[in-house]
């Protein structure tokens, strides 16, 4: 990594050292954004497995790629998301039969394994949630995921999304009532 | 369209920490999509901490694999020095540069530092040790034919134990380095960032061929001349400790060039200008000759 990169994403991240190498660097860059992005991926995979494995891929991405980051193109978040929004693209390309599988059908999926989040106290209403977003087109799920996932900006998911930033505020205002009326007919 | 610009605005403050304000018994919509809104921002979907450890570790490992492969990148710069020397040096003074030894027989250094007699140091990064032996092939362990089979483009394989630790191997066959060839001397000071130096005595009939660098480098380059004899060649590097280095001659003479350190063995000659490092090979020539030339290089 090349020194100026280097100092770049130590400043960026506020890393206090500024002699980090790039292992500290994606180091810190894991622990700091794997929850996000696995939560990124739970609201628009909703399936353990899958959401585990694609973070997995997101941070080899990030491995493999940060070299390509340039902090003048864009905030550090942005260049991450996307990475997660590709990534889901493509996985959603390669299982285009499950994506077409009635979505009753993956709504009941049952997990792969015992979920640590089901002995939480609100499990019953996680569950609903992610059930519910899966009622969600992609676009609106994205959008949802990116803001309370990701905690981007409008502006930073419309930069993402080849979208204005009104016309993203929009989007996710309607998205959340269309959520709310999901759940309250659930109910 | 302002609703939806406020509601946009409290999302944010939701997202900032800002409790909501809630006191009304009968919410209204608006409340309630607030509500939905930090129920999404608050819920807390924790990885298995387990699998994102062992992740975590796995990446770490690769991350290291990776930073292995650019200082293997520095050795194999170097080994671009011994490369050429087969052609050349087929007699005693045989270079083998350990440094990219050093990376997978940590401490051979120092074992055969410590086995040879004479240790000759021409400053700080470079070292020039007699009757080195190379390291026994014997001792690598090669790699099974299903951990050659999983080699990555960077040429590393991971092996993942049952306890989620990972241990990665790197593929001894050195990684392709991208070249830049110039085919005018004055061209070649673009390759390097100190100020370069050639000879301005040749023998008769030699001429400047062509000089090379690494593209992803200006700390190293090589310029060839060509006559009717082989090749002259002078490799020169800027010292560092990227690009210090240790070789290996048989018998090792101290020599002054303009008033430097250096070594002579054979029909070579390793001697510094200040910072840089030169390593002329002249095959076929004299002493005499190999040290005029070097003599000229100010």
């Amino acid at each position: 990594m090349e020194k100026s990169l280097t100092m770049s994403l130590s400043k960026e991240l506020c890393l206090q050292d500024k002699a980090h190498s790039y292992t500290d660097i994606f180091a810190d860059i894991f622990d700091r954004y794997y929850n996000r992005i696995y939560k990124y991926m739970r609201y628009r995979i909703n399936r353990i497995e899958e959401a585990e494995d694609l973070s997995s891929q997101v941070f080899e991405q990030v491995m493999q790629k940060i070299e390509t980051y340039h902090p003048d193109r864009g905030a550090f978040e942005v260049w991450l998301f996307t990475i997660a929004q590709n990534t889901v693209n493509a996985h959603y390309r390669q299982r285009k039969r499950w994506i077409w599988s009635p979505l009753e059908s993956i709504r009941n999926l049952p997990s792969e394994r015992p979920n640590p989040e089901a002995v939480a106290v609100h499990s019953e209403d996680q569950s609903r949630l992610l059930a519910a977003l899966t009622s969600l087109d992609e676009r609106e799920r994205n959008i949802i995921a990116m803001k309370f996932a990701g905690g981007l900006k409008n502006r930073e998911i419309a930069q993402l999304m080849g979208l204005s930033e009104s016309n993203t505020g929009v989007i996710l205002y309607r998205s959340l009532h269309q959520l709310r009326e999901i759940l309250e007919e659930e109910e | 369209m302002d609703l939806v610009k406020q509601f946009n605005e409290d999302v944010d403050g939701i997202l900032d920490g800002k409790p909501l304000a809630n006191s009304k018994e009968v919410q209204s919509e608006y409340d309630n999509l607030l509500n939905l809104a930090a129920v999404l921002a608050e819920t807390d979907l924790i990885p298995d901490n387990g699998k994102k450890q062992i992740l975590r570790r796995r990446l770490m490992s690769r991350c290291n694999a990776k930073n292995t492969t650019r200082n293997n990148k520095e050795a194999i710069m170097k080994n671009f020095f011994r490369k050429h020397r087969p052609a050349l040096l087929t007699g005693s003074f045989v270079l083998v540069t350990v440094l990219s030894f050093s990376l997978i027989f940590p401490g051979a250094m120092t074992a055969a530092a410590k086995s040879i007699g004479k240790v000759l140091n021409l400053g700080s990064y470079v070292t020039i040790v007699s009757d080195m032996p190379a390291p026994d092939p014997s001792t690598v362990k090669p790699l099974t034919p299903e951990q050659q089979a999983a080699l990555d483009k960077n040429g590393y394989v991971e092996i993942v134990e049952d306890d989620g630790s990972v241990t990665t191997i790197g593929n001894r066959d050195e990684p392709t380095v991208d070249t830049v060839n110039y085919s005018r001397l004055a061209d070649a000071q673009q390759g390097v960032s100190y100020r370069l130096l050639a000879p301005t005595y040749l023998p008769t009939g030699y001429s400047f061929k062509n000089a090379e660098c690494f593209k992803d480098s200006k700390e190293y380059i090589t310029l060839n001349f060509q006559g009717p004899g082989k090749n002259i060649i002078i490799m020169q590097r800027i010292m560092n400790e990227q690009t210090k280095y240790v070789t290996n001659g048989e018998v090792v003479e101290p020599v002054t060039i303009n008033g430097n350190k250096g070594a002579w063995d054979d029909s070579s000659l390793v001697w510094n200008i200040g910072d840089v490092n030169y390593t002329l090979f002249a095959k076929g020539f004299s002493k005499d000759e190999i040290m005029k030339i070097a003599e000229s290089v100010r």
